[in-house]
């Protein structure tokens, strides 16, 4: 056993009540927020804007802070750097990418690699153990280091100007909706409208407040309720067959549902505040590839793993070969991004590896596969991705993924099938969202028709919400990575 | 949602009306259902915490047992009560438990259930393992807070004081004034189970099987000695690579506010912390730091007088006598049981 370190980052420590968006302190944190923003010129809102973001996260853990700060005033000062030193852009792009990735190489990697180190040197017999830091993982580090990399990169392309003002970058870098969990927004887009006037535009309140309440219901009915399902599911033993599908068809639920929902209370709580952050979902599970899947999951992170890492490699550019390693090493990298355990590096591959044979069927034009088609296959493998990603344990997953047994009584079966039968209604909402947007992109629906069903649509989610809400509610599922 | 964008000033007002009223317009119905549904009001009580469960009481009170045990699963699979009464001579046991190891319920079934009861036992014991007694926080969310809530009638100072803040601070206040304004929330018990004997009797339809068929097959597929060892909820904070201080201070947890309900009443409490699962090789999981709590925490019982059996190192709890985890397996029960009786020694009744 490798030396445990203790000290004031550790697990041990205490640390005050974070502040999630479906508690009742981060309501009433922001309605005090958003009483004083409107009453404040911009430079104030701004000023504002960096206390209430900085106490946000500062209730997780103070220090918390220490990591942020680095983050924000090194990339702050690489970006106006790089305009002012051109010739020593790129080792100041080096220090930001040195400093960015150490920060999470060390909270986030380093138990990770110095375990594996640690086990490849007992196999040979060596005991030069490297020490587990047991460092708790600063909430959203991934998400703040990976935006305001994409900043300097930015600036260093000199696509876009590096930010002259410190207080405007810090509202870019902790603007509190989307610090613990994205999406992951862009200098081009969030960091203007943090340097323009904004102002409150009090006839998008039933749209903005619909958006709220629908991404509160997904997180604490559907979420919450096929979580359960999943935990329970996922802590048996030995389940069959038919109970793992239900238990991975509750994650593939819970997952999107929990991560949409936290997108849209961070965007409804920006749009309040006068900001419109990216779409980070757009119906994942009425994808027709793989490629489209990704277009659709978490569009966020993978349009920055294109633009930063997958396009610098070579990106399509280059032969089919090549561009297939390319694809590899981006989904091995963006396996490795949601969680330091070999289970995500393998969910990277495999979706790697998928678009790889979707790249290599297109580029032989092969036969189109028709939507009734892909779309069902589309979400098998992503319910597959997802059960690699659910389960850290390679060998529970060898053991039970190919387990059938033909001799499981018709009771047991029927308790497994009622599970599913409970995911299958828990996800109702979520398809007839998608019915609904699928018609209004189609059909022009008289504006008076769209504000009923709105209000009815968002008092029947209230009413949903203190009718079917789960009684274990927890973080959001992206708050780990 | 997509919606276009069209809206004129009123719609607004109109929206925020429907979405603040329209949720309440039940809540006249609800109320007489209330008042006239004392079943309904037992179930979730006006406050919308769970309702206080005597059970433990009156059956101590019924039973009238000379020796109870206190503890989670640790105690439920080590101890039967037959088991008990045989081994000693005819003593007569109860059993106060629920699954999770929370030192919180410990504290108010000792407090509010074996204390108050009017049978008094002769003798009290408290099973736990290692490190639980200063992990306060351990297992006190969702389902274990309701358990919680279960066993403390009114808002107990200890449990304010030790895990305070959202719990029993203003947040829970300002939640059950929300609830009390939109009584909507009473329907949730209805909801839930109108939900699961829907879905139940269809996949038991599927299978020509009764949903009660169904419901024991639920249940025996998630029962405990199905699951797998390590992910209980207290797994990840109980790993023995992390220094837990012991800690007596009347913040830190449970733990001292135990020893003033002994001393209060002058109660025949023992501490047990039981023994571990083997590793493969016979050892048993622990190291330095375990040990030093573990040193520290028989001092401070010993100072104030409680007795203190240490199981850890029983040699004779082999690992073929473990079923799931920690837990001893159901044939091995009734052993432990008169092992354990024969090492307290207890006299017969």
């Amino acid at each position: 056993m490798a030396d445990v370190v203790d000290g004031p980052f550790c697990r041990t420590r205490g640390s005050r009540s974070a502040m999630i968006f479906h508690s009742l302190a981060y309501l009433g944190f922001f309605l005090a927020v958003w009483s004083a923003y409107w009453c404040l010129p911009r430079r104030g809102q701004g000023a504002l804007l960096i206390g209430a973001s900085l106490y946000f996260y500062g209730c997780v853990h103070l220090w918390f802070l220490i990591p942020f700060a680095i983050t924000m005033l090194v990339d702050f000062s690489v970006g106006v750097g790089i305009e002012k030193m051109p010739r020593r852009k790129r080792l100041l792009l080096g220090v930001s990418v040195v400093s960015n990735l150490s920060l999470l190489g060390f909270f986030k990697y380093w138990d990770f690699f110095a375990g594996n180190f640690n086990a490849v040197l007992a196999t040979v017999g060596l005991d030069l153990p490297l020490p587990l830091l047991q460092v708790i993982l600063p909430v959203g580090i991934s998400f703040y280091t990976f935006q305001s990399l994409g900043y300097v990169i930015d600036v260093y392309r000199g696509d876009l100007p590096a930010c002259r003002r410190l207080d405007d970058f810090t509202v870019f870098v902790s603007f509190f909706p989307q610090l613990v969990a994205g999406p992951i927004d862009r200098h081009g887009r969030l960091l203007k409208q943090v340097q323009a006037t904004r102002h409150f535009d009090f006839s998008a309140v039933p749209s903005i407040l619909t958006l709220g309440i629908w991404g509160y219901f997904k997180k604490l009915v559907i979420a919450d309720n096929a979580g359960l399902i999943a935990d329970k599911v996922f802590a048996h033993a030995a389940p069959t067959p038919l109970l793992l599908l239900a238990g991975v068809l509750a994650f593939t639920v819970q997952i999107f549902a929990d991560f949409s929902a936290y997108t849209d209370i961070a965007r409804a709580s920006a749009r309040l505040l006068g900001f419109d952050l990216i779409q980070n979902f757009n119906h994942p599970w009425l994808s027709k590839s793989p490629s489209d899947f990704w277009r659709r999951w978490h569009i966020s992170l993978s349009s920055w793993f294109r633009d930063y890492v997958y396009i610098p490699l070579g990106g399509s550019r280059a032969g089919l070969a090549r561009q297939v390693f390319n694809i590899l090493i981006t989904f091995f990298i963006s396996g490795l991004w949601h969680g330091a355990a070999w289970n995500f590096i393998l969910w990277g591959l495999y979706w790697g590896a998928l678009i790889a044979i979707e790249r290599i069927w297109n580029a032989r034009q092969m036969p189109g596969i028709p939507s009734l088609v892909s779309i069902p296959l589309t979400f098998a493998l992503s319910v597959f991705g997802w059960l690699l990603f659910r389960e850290h344990d390679l060998s529970y997953l060898a053991s039970h993924v190919t387990r059938f047994s033909s001799a499981i009584p018709a009771a047991e079966h029927a308790a497994a099938l009622h599970l599913i039968a409970q995911i299958s209604l828990y996800s109702l909402p979520i398809w007839a969202h998608g019915a609904w947007d699928a018609i209004a992109k189609r059909i022009a629906i008289p504006a008076v028709l769209v504000f009923c069903l709105q209000s009815a649509v968002s008092v029947v989610l209230v009413g949903g919400i203190m009718i079917l809400r789960s009684e274990r509610t927890g973080d959001f599922i992206y708050f780990q990575f | 949602m997509i919606f276009p964008s069209h809206v004129s000033k009123w719609q607004p007002l109109v929206y925020l009306a429907c979405v603040i009223l329209l949720p309440a317009v039940d809540r006249a119905q609800i109320t007489r259902r209330k008042a006239a549904d004392a079943q309904a009001l037992s179930a979730r009580s006006g406050t919308g915490r769970a309702a206080i469960s005597s059970a433990p009481r009156d059956a101590i009170n019924q039973n009238r047992p000379d020796d109870v045990f206190i503890g989670d699963s640790m105690v439920a699979s080590r101890i039967t009560t037959a088991a008990w009464t045989e081994a000693t001579g005819g003593r007569k046991a109860e059993i106060v438990w629920e699954p999770g190891a929370t030192s919180a319920r410990w504290y108010l079934y000792l407090k509010n259930h074996v204390l108050a009861a009017d049978a008094k036992p002769k003798q009290i014991y408290l099973f736990f393992r290692d490190r639980f007694w200063s992990l306060p926080e351990l297992t006190v969310e969702g389902s274990a807070w309701a358990a919680i809530e279960r066993a403390m009638p009114d808002d107990d100072p200890v449990i304010r004081r030790v895990l305070g803040g959202p719990r029993m601070g203003d947040a829970t206040r300002l939640t059950h004034a929300l609830e009390s304004l939109y009584p909507l929330q009473y329907r949730r018990e209805a909801a839930e189970k109108a939900f699961t004997d829907a879905t139940l009797g269809w996949a038991a339809a599927q299978h020509r099987v009764k949903r009660s068929a169904a419901r024991t097959a639920l249940n025996d597929v998630f029962s405990f000695e199905n699951m797998r060892p390590g992910l209980h909820m207290e797994s990840a904070l109980d790993s023995l690579d992390l220094p837990v201080p012991f800690d007596p201070s009347p913040d830190a947890g449970f733990l001292p506010a135990v020893v003033d309900l002994i001393a209060q009443h002058h109660a025949p409490v023992t501490f047990v912390r039981v023994e571990r699962r083997p590793r493969a090789d016979g050892s048993r999981p622990g190291n330095e730091n375990l040990r030093a709590y573990i040193r520290e925490l028989s001092t401070y019982l010993e100072k104030h007088g409680i007795p203190f059996i240490d199981l850890a190192d029983d040699a004779g709890v082999t690992i073929e006598k473990y079923g799931e985890g920690d837990h001893i397996a159901k044939e091995w029960r009734t052993w432990w049981t008169g092992r354990f009786a024969a090492r307290v020694g207890v006299a017969p009744r």
